[in-house]
């Protein structure tokens, strides 16, 4: 295919406004990139002669993005610079066909491509211009974006509001990569508010659920987050197992925080026995064992951004030692000393009785133990009639 | 944009010329610029022309403008130390203004920004609960934020060219940082991606153990271990003591919710690191949990109807920090001798 047939196959795309069959010509990982008779500097007055506004401009920055990524080395910087301004004559083109839709999986490639190419950028320049790339790909994103929310007065079918997941689904990947996570909140208010949310297609429905979701666990919001990442989970097609697991590493540290402890057969399914070994230590109320897991696998929860969410598991596991205690023995009123020598016997040497104190109070005023402390008796007291130590579930603070 | 599109300063002293000049004239001269004059700060506005090299000051002159303001300003204890505070912020926000305009190298830039961001955190500590008439500790806080984060920006630089820089300082600067924003899980979490040999320095090891705890609501661990930091990191610590304080207290009004029994006192002066009964009585008050200051009053009683969630309770000195300034030199450890 020479230069010339690309551009009239494309023109003859555009004509019969076939979305995805144009979109196919536009991207960097299409059959027709590595073709070097496509690899022109200045294509400008080829295209100019073939191709109609307002894609006269996407294509001629698409075939100069193709040329320098075809240098050797490639100029990435220089590709990047040609895929943002192709964007922007995206952006034109959105605008300039009103009422009409067939255009968005246009849209859907060259901003795929666009933060491809920003992360890619990113890891060669290394560490100097750190975030800065992919903060200007999410403005450009966000010039897309504003363009296809704007469009409210389209009918459903033919509304551009109808790319505004894909959008937002990539911007979110921008804003997790480069740790800008408030920058989300707007778009997810922006989704929400669609009438037709459940439309768009599940394989964007459970992107965005887990973005969501993840969001929701750092914000401390378990119960939103169970909900997102549950979606997100149960709807992944199982061939999809690094997504189911990826999904996965998020959704069971918010179920163990709201008291569901999971299956040793599911974590060894999806690789993960990191959080069977961490339940391990929280059902026997081992604090000592649980900081012993959270040592040995330091590294991939801090890698993949849960250390911190995991360490509020701790409280649990003195929860369910003092529980054990408790069921030993069988007396509504407890002597602090024993839950102190429980502490020493899973381990914690410098725990004090003042330590202990402090401990139970703070089960006590989240509601994991009913009861009060008596200081001049230095017993625990705890209800007759109900559990003194009530179901995780839902006491979650 | 090349660092040869930025002016580089050729004034040698602590104050251009024309400034001095234009502020005798004007009558502008500081009580502490009496003998020497130092260049103050002045917001860039679009109708003013482009700064000239004259009248920017080179490395050497701002490292020495810092040493001279840390160093004689500081001291001048005839003034009240809000007093000498303001005339130094003031001061050092000049000496950022100019690390900007001439884009100077991370290397140069930590040397500056260091000192500044220790004599913020000391002010930020002593000061703090000062009337806001007298200081506004959320200016100097921001302005501290920004030091450091910048600070923090240029080491990663840094580390990235494999440039060599004193890590001790840096483990300082951290550290200030992750006590600073406790609240913050991020600040955490960027401290614990760092790589391993940074992390095992000990007073690291600590800071994290700290602001972990804090994740996980162990504030009796928190302020048993912010007294074991180094001298300006535990008084930028114990800027959250009060809301420790507070959260242990409300625990405790649950708790020990009861009628009849009581707890003493001297468990909760030692439990919450009180120096004296009257503070720990003054904040009891303050939160409900006590009405009134009684005469002989040796224990309290707790009920989780009467504590107000809403009210807080005020930063205040503490012994255990100030031991660890007394007999350091402060001009040293500001300026990181």
């Amino acid at each position: 295919m020479n230069l010339y047939n690309y551009l009239s196959t494309v023109n003859r795309l555009w004509n019969n406004e076939d979305g995805n069959g144009v979109s196919r010509f536009i991207t960097i990982n299409g059959n027709h990139s590595t073709n070097v008779n496509l690899h022109v500097e200045n294509p400008d007055a080829a295209v100019e002669r073939t191709i109609p506004t307002p894609l006269d401009e996407i294509i001629s920055c698409h075939i100069k993005v193709l040329f320098y990524l075809h240098e050797n080395p490639p100029d990435y910087d220089e590709a990047y610079k040609y895929q943002s301004a192709c964007v922007q004559a995206v952006v034109k083109m959105l605008q300039a066909l009103k009422e009409e839709n067939w255009c968005l999986p246009i849209m859907y490639v060259t901003c795929l491509d666009l933060r491809l190419l920003a992360l890619k950028c990113e890891y060669i320049g290394g560490s100097a211009k750190s975030g800065q790339v992919m903060e200007k790909a999410a403005e450009c994103l966000m010039s897309c974006f504003r363009v296809c929310a704007a469009d409210n007065r389209t009918e459903e079918r033919d509304t551009k509001r109808l790319g505004m997941l894909h959008l937002v689904n990539q911007m979110f990947k921008v804003y997790f990569r480069i740790n800008k996570l408030h920058l989300c909140k707007p778009l997810i208010r922006a989704v929400e508010s669609l009438s037709f949310k459940e439309s768009f297609s599940k394989a964007q429905q459970i992107t965005y659920k887990y973005f969501v979701g993840r969001k929701a666990m750092y914000d401390s919001d378990y119960k939103t987050s169970d909900e997102y990442l549950t979606f997100a989970f149960s709807h992944c097609p199982s061939k999809f197992v690094k997504n189911k697991r990826l999904i996965l590493i998020y959704l069971v540290p918010v179920k163990m925080l709201l008291g569901y402890m999971p299956r040793k057969e599911t974590m060894e399914k999806f690789k993960v026995p990191q959080f069977h070994e961490l339940a391990c230590a929280l059902k026997q109320g081992n604090v000592r064992a649980f900081d012993d897991v959270m040592q040995k696998y330091e590294s991939f929860f801090i890698e993949t951004g849960i250390y911190i969410i995991v360490e509020k598991l701790k409280i649990i596991a003195y929860r369910n030692l003092f529980k054990k205690v408790y069921l030993i023995l069988q007396t509504h009123q407890i002597d602090l000393e024993h839950f102190l020598t429980a502490l020493k016997f899973v381990g914690e040497d410098d725990v004090t009785m003042d330590e202990t104190h402090c401990i139970v109070a703070n089960l006590i005023a989240e509601g994991r133990i009913k009861g009060y402390i008596s200081y001049q008796h230095n017993k625990l007291v705890v209800s007759k009639q109900t559990s003194p130590f009530p179901s995780l579930y839902g006491t979650t603070s | 944009m090349t660092s040869d599109n930025y002016i580089v300063g050729t004034c040698e002293t602590m104050c251009p010329v024309s400034e001095v000049n234009l502020r005798k004239k004007n009558n502008l001269v500081h009580y502490f610029e009496r003998i020497e004059f130092v260049k103050e700060f002045s917001r860039s506005a679009a109708d003013k022309r482009q700064s000239k090299a004259s009248d920017l000051r080179t490395f050497g002159a701002l490292k020495k403008t810092l040493e001279y303001l840390f160093s004689r300003i500081l001291h001048e204890t005839d003034k009240p130390f809000n007093f000498r505070y303001d005339f130094i912020f003031n001061r050092c926000r000049a000496v950022r203004q100019e690390i900007v305009i001439q884009n100077m190298s991370c290397e140069k830039t930590v040397k500056l920004l260091e000192p500044i961001a220790l004599f913020l955190s000391f002010s930020l500590y002593r000061l703090t609960g000062s009337p806001i008439s007298a200081f506004d500790s959320s200016i100097c806080g921001q302005h501290l934020k920004e030091c450091l984060l910048k600070c923090l920006t240029c080491y990663e630089e840094m580390d990235e060219m494999d440039q060599d820089y004193n890590q001790d300082n840096r483990i300082i600067i951290e550290g200030i940082y992750l006590m600073l924003n406790i609240n913050d899980p991020n600040s955490l979490h960027r401290l614990i991606q760092l790589n391993s040999t940074f992390k095992s320095s000990p007073i690291i090891k600590l800071c994290i153990i700290i602001a972990l705890n804090f994740h996980q609501r162990n504030y009796y661990k928190i302020i048993r271990d912010i007294q074991r930091l180094p001298h300006i990191i535990c008084a930028v610590a114990t800027l959250i003591l009060p809301q420790l304080r507070r959260n242990l207290l409300y625990n405790f009004s649950i708790a020990y919710s009861s009628n009849t029994s009581t707890v003493p006192l001297d468990f909760l002066q030692r439990l919450l690191i009180y120096d004296n009964t009257e503070i720990l009585v003054r904040d009891l008050i303050e939160l409900d949990i006590q009405s009134k200051a009684e005469e002989k009053l040796t224990a309290v009683k707790f009920n989780r109807k009467t504590f107000d969630k809403n009210k807080t309770i005020s930063h205040t000195l503490h012994q255990f920090v100030e031991v660890k300034f007394r007999d350091l030199n402060l001009t040293d450890l500001i300026l990181l001798k």
